[in-house]
C-alpha cells in the first residue's frame, strides 16, 4: 500500500504486473463513468494498492478527480470532475448529463435502498417497483409523470411502456454500477442496488445542504 | 417413488379449499380440542359449524354437508364403526391442521437451538458398548427425527429473523422525528437478535462438543481393530466390519453437520449486518434523519416539478441536471460479410527441380548400394565361419572398414552375424570383457569370437 502522504510523480506503477493485466478494464470502465466497488474485487483492490498512483495517473493526464469514497460503510471507486472544470472530457461526447428519468428513478431507488436498510443485499423484483407506483407515498406523482394519468389501474400495454422505460435506465445504471442487473433483456426486471446508488445524493450535495434556500429560490423561479 | 402427477390429480381431495371442507376441519378440530364437541361427532354439530362459517365469513349461503362430505370422506372423515351416524377426523386431517398451526405459531420460538441439540445430540462415552448400540442411537434411519428438529427449528428462525428485518425496516419508514423513541424500537427488536445470536453459537458449541465424542468413540472401534491382530480371523474382520460402519455414522452425521453450519453462517451473517447496520445508525442517528428528510423533501420537490413525456419525463421550472464522466471507449468497425464472389482457381505450373530431383535419386541410389554390399559382406561372412569355423568380430569390421570406408556398413554386418549367430544352435559367442579399439575409427567393442 502507498504512503497517501507521499507526492507521487511517475507512472512506473503502470508496469507492475497486476496492473498492467487490469490496466485496460478499470480504465475503461472508471472513464464510462463506472463506481468500482468490491463487488469487482481484482479491479477494486489493484486501485486501492496504488490508490496515490492511480489518482496521480488522472489529475495529470485526464485532469480528473478519482475519489475514493465511502457509501454506507462501502468503499468505492469513481471519476469525478474536479470543481475548477471537466478536464480531458469538457468535449460533450465525453461527459453526460444524468437525464430526468435517471434521476427520478435513482431518487425512487435510493429511497427504496432505505426500505430494505437492514437486508444484506437490497434485491428488487420488478413487482417491487410496481408496489412503488401503486401503493407508496408518491403513487399521486408516478402514476402521474409515468402514466400521463391517475387511475387505480393500468393495463398490460401501459405497463409494459413503463417497465422499457425502467429498463432502459437500470441498464444505464448496471454501467455506473448503481445497481447490480440480474435480468437479461427479455426477463422480468431483476437487480440489486448497490450502495454506489448514494452518489446522486453526492451529485445534489449543494442542493440538499441548502434545502430550504434552494427550495425557495427554486419556487420562486431564482433559478 | 410416488408419481408427483398423482398429487395434483388428487389436490382437492388432500387439501380441500376454504369452504369446501378446509375451514370446517379446522373449526371441527379446534372445537374438539375446546372440549366444545366430542370426539365423535354428529351431522347435526357439522351443520351448525357450516352455518357458523358462512355467518362469520360473510357467505351469501351455507355450504351443504351433502355436497361436500363425499370428497371429505377420502382422506378427513372416517364412520364410527359402532355408531355409523356419528364421524370421527383422521389422523390426517389432524396432522394437517397441527401442520398449519406449528408454521405460525412456531414451537421453536421460545425454545433455544442449543437445546434442540443437547436433545437430540449426546453421547455419553459409556453408553455405546457396541457398533449396534452406536447405530441404533445415531444410524442414518434412527437420527432422522432428530435431524428434523434441528432443520425445522433453523427454519423457523430463519422465518423469525425475515419477520424482524422487516419489521426493522418498517420502523426506519416511519416519519418520527423523535430520535429517541425510534432508537427504542429498534432496540426491542433488536434484542431478539443478540439473543439468537448467542443461541446459535452455544448450539455451535455443543454440536462441536458432540462430534468430538462421537469421534473418540468411533477411536476406540479403531484401535480395537489395530489390536486385533493376535485375534482369529472372523474376530479380525468383524473388528474391521465395526470400525467401518462406526465411521460411516460419523460421516453421515458431520455430513448434516456441515450443512446445518452453512445454514447457521448465513442467518449469523444477516444478524451481522443487521446489527452492524443498527450501531451505525445509533452512532449517527440524527445526522442521519435529517439527511434522509432532506432527501425525502428534495425528492418531492423533484417530483412535483417532472410531466410526463412520450419517451420517459422532463423536469420543469430549470431542476437541475448533474454531469457524470462518461466517454465511451467502442470501436466501429464494418462487420465482416461474404459477398460470395467467386475468384477462379489459377493453377501453377511448378517446375521440376531437376537439382533436387538428381540428389535424392543419388540417395536412394546409394541406400541401395549400401545394402547390397552389406548382404554381400554378410553372405562373405557366413562363408569364412563355414571354413574357418572362428570368426573374430573386430578383425572383420576392421576389414570392411578398411575396403568399404565406411564404418557404419562394418557396423551394421557385425550386428547381423552376431544375430544370426545367436540364432544358430551350433554356433557360439564367445565374448571378452577386452575392449578393442579399431584404428582410425571411433568406435569400440568387446573382443568377440563366434566359433562354429
Amino acid at each position: 500500500m502507498e504512503n497517501e502522504n507521499q507526492e507521487i510523480e511517475d507512472y512506473s506503477f503502470l508496469l507492475e504486473d497486476s496492473v498492467e493485466k487490469h490496466f485496460a478494464d478499470i480504465n475503461i470502465l472508471l472513464l464510462s463513468g463506472k463506481h468500482i466497488d468490491h463487488k469487482f474485487y481484482s479491479l477494486y483492490s489493484i486501485l486501492e494498492s496504488y490508490e496515490a498512483n492511480w489518482q496521480n495517473y488522472y489529475k495529470k493526464l485526464y485532469k480528473l478527480n478519482l475519489i475514493p469514497d465511502v457509501f454506507d460503510g462501502n468503499r468505492c471507486y469513481y471519476l469525478d470532475f474536479w470543481d475548477t472544470g471537466k478536464g480531458k472530457l469538457t468535449d460533450p461526447g465525453r461527459n453526460r448529463e444524468l437525464t430526468e428519468m435517471q434521476t427520478i428513478i435513482g431518487l425512487m431507488l435510493w429511497d427504496m435502498y432505505y426500505q430494505k436498510y437492514f437486508d444484506e443485499e437490497k434485491i428488487i423484483h420488478w413487482n417491487d417497483i410496481k408496489n412503488q407506483i401503486l401503493e407508496s407515498d408518491h403513487r399521486e406523482a408516478y402514476k402521474r409523470i409515468l402514466f400521463d394519468t391517475v387511475r387505480d389501474s393500468y393495463d398490460e400495454k401501459e405497463w409494459s411502456a413503463v417497465e422499457s422505460k425502467f429498463n432502459k435506465t437500470i441498464n444505464s445504471f448496471d454501467k455506473l454500477g448503481w445497481v447490480d442487473k440480474q435480468s437479461t433483456q427479455n426477463e422480468e426486471l431483476l437487480f440489486e442496488i448497490r450502495p454506489a446508488i448514494h452518489r446522486l445524493s453526492k451529485l445534489y450535495k449543494e442542493e440538499l445542504q441548502n434545502f430550504d434556500q434552494f427550495s425557495k429560490q427554486f419556487k420562486n423561479g431564482v433559478l | 417413488m410416488m408419481e408427483y402427477s398423482e398429487l395434483y390429480l388428487k389436490y382437492d381431495l388432500l387439501l380441500p379449499s376454504k369452504f369446501d371442507g378446509g375451514y370446517l376441519i379446522i373449526a371441527i378440530y379446534e372445537k374438539i380440542k375446546a372440549g366444545e364437541i366430542e370426539e365423535y361427532f354428529t351431522v347435526k354439530e357439522i351443520n351448525e359449524i357450516l352455518k357458523d362459517i358462512s355467518i362469520q365469513f360473510e357467505q351469501d349461503s351455507v355450504r351443504q354437508w351433502g355436497n361436500i362430505k363425499d370428497n371429505l370422506f377420502h382422506y378427513f372423515f372416517r364412520n364410527h364403526p359402532d355408531e355409523p351416524w356419528k364421524y370421527y377426523l383422521t389422523d390426517y386431517a389432524k396432522n394437517v391442521v397441527d401442520l398449519m398451526v406449528n408454521k405460525l405459531e412456531n414451537p421453536y420460538k421460545n425454545h433455544p437451538l442449543k437445546k434442540s441439540f443437547e436433545d437430540s445430540f449426546i453421547i455419553n462415552f459409556d453408553e455405546i458398548t457396541s457398533i449396534d448400540v452406536l447405530e441404533r442411537k445415531f444410524g442414518r434411519i434412527f437420527i432422522q427425527g432428530s435431524k428434523k428438529i434441528i432443520v425445522d427449528h433453523l427454519e423457523s428462525l430463519e422465518d423469525e429473523l425475515r419477520d424482524s428485518y422487516k419489521e426493522l425496516n418498517d420502523i426506519l419508514q416511519k416519519d418520527e422525528q423523535d430520535a429517541t423513541i425510534l432508537v427504542k424500537e429498534f432496540t426491542l427488536v433488536f434484542r431478539k437478535f443478540g439473543v439468537k445470536a448467542e443461541d446459535i453459537t452455544n448450539a455451535i458449541l455443543s454440536k462441536d462438543k458432540f462430534l468430538d465424542n462421537l469421534q473418540s468413540v468411533i477411536d476406540v472401534f479403531y484401535q480395537k481393530m489395530d489390536k486385533s491382530s493376535f485375534l482369529d480371523k472372523t474376530e479380525i474382520v468383524k473388528n474391521i466390519n465395526d470400525w467401518e460402519r462406526g465411521r460411516e455414522v460419523y460421516a453421515d452425521l458431520k455430513d448434516f453437520f456441515n450443512s446445518v453450519d452453512n445454514k447457521v453462517n448465513i442467518i449469523r451473517r444477516q444478524i451481522n449486518h443487521a446489527s452492524e447496520k443498527l450501531s451505525e445508525l445509533q452512532e449517527q442517528f440524527s445526522t442521519r434523519s435529517h439527511f434522509r428528510l432532506q432527501i425525502k423533501k428534495f425528492f418531492k420537490l423533484a417530483l412535483e416539478n417532472t410531466k410526463y413525456t412520450e419517451s420517459g419525463v422532463i423536469f420543469e421550472n430549470g431542476f437541475p441536471l448533474k454531469p457524470l464522466v462518461f466517454e465511451n471507449t467502442s470501436i466501429l468497425y464494418p462487420r465482416h460479410y461474404d459477398f460470395n464472389i467467386h475468384t477462379s482457381n489459377i493453377i501453377i505450373n511448378i517446375k521440376a527441380d531437376e537439382n533436387y530431383a538428381f540428389n535424392e535419386r543419388l540417395k536412394i541410389v546409394k541406400e541401395i548400394d549400401n545394402q547390397e554390399r552389406i548382404n554381400n559382406w554378410v553372405a562373405k561372412a557366413k562363408d569364412m565361419l563355414q571354413t574357418r569355423k572362428e570368426l573374430i568380430i573386430d578383425e572383420l569390421m576392421a576389414t570392411i572398414a578398411n575396403e568399404e570406408e565406411d564404418i557404419s556398413i562394418a557396423y551394421q554386418v557385425a550386428s547381423q552375424i552376431v544375430s544370426y549367430a545367436s540364432e544358430d544352435k551350433e554356433v557360439v559367442i564367445d565374448i571378452k570383457q577386452e575392449l578393442i579399439s579399431l584404428d582410425e575409427q571411433n568406435i569400440s567393442l568387446w573382443k568377440t569370437r563366434i566359433k562354429k
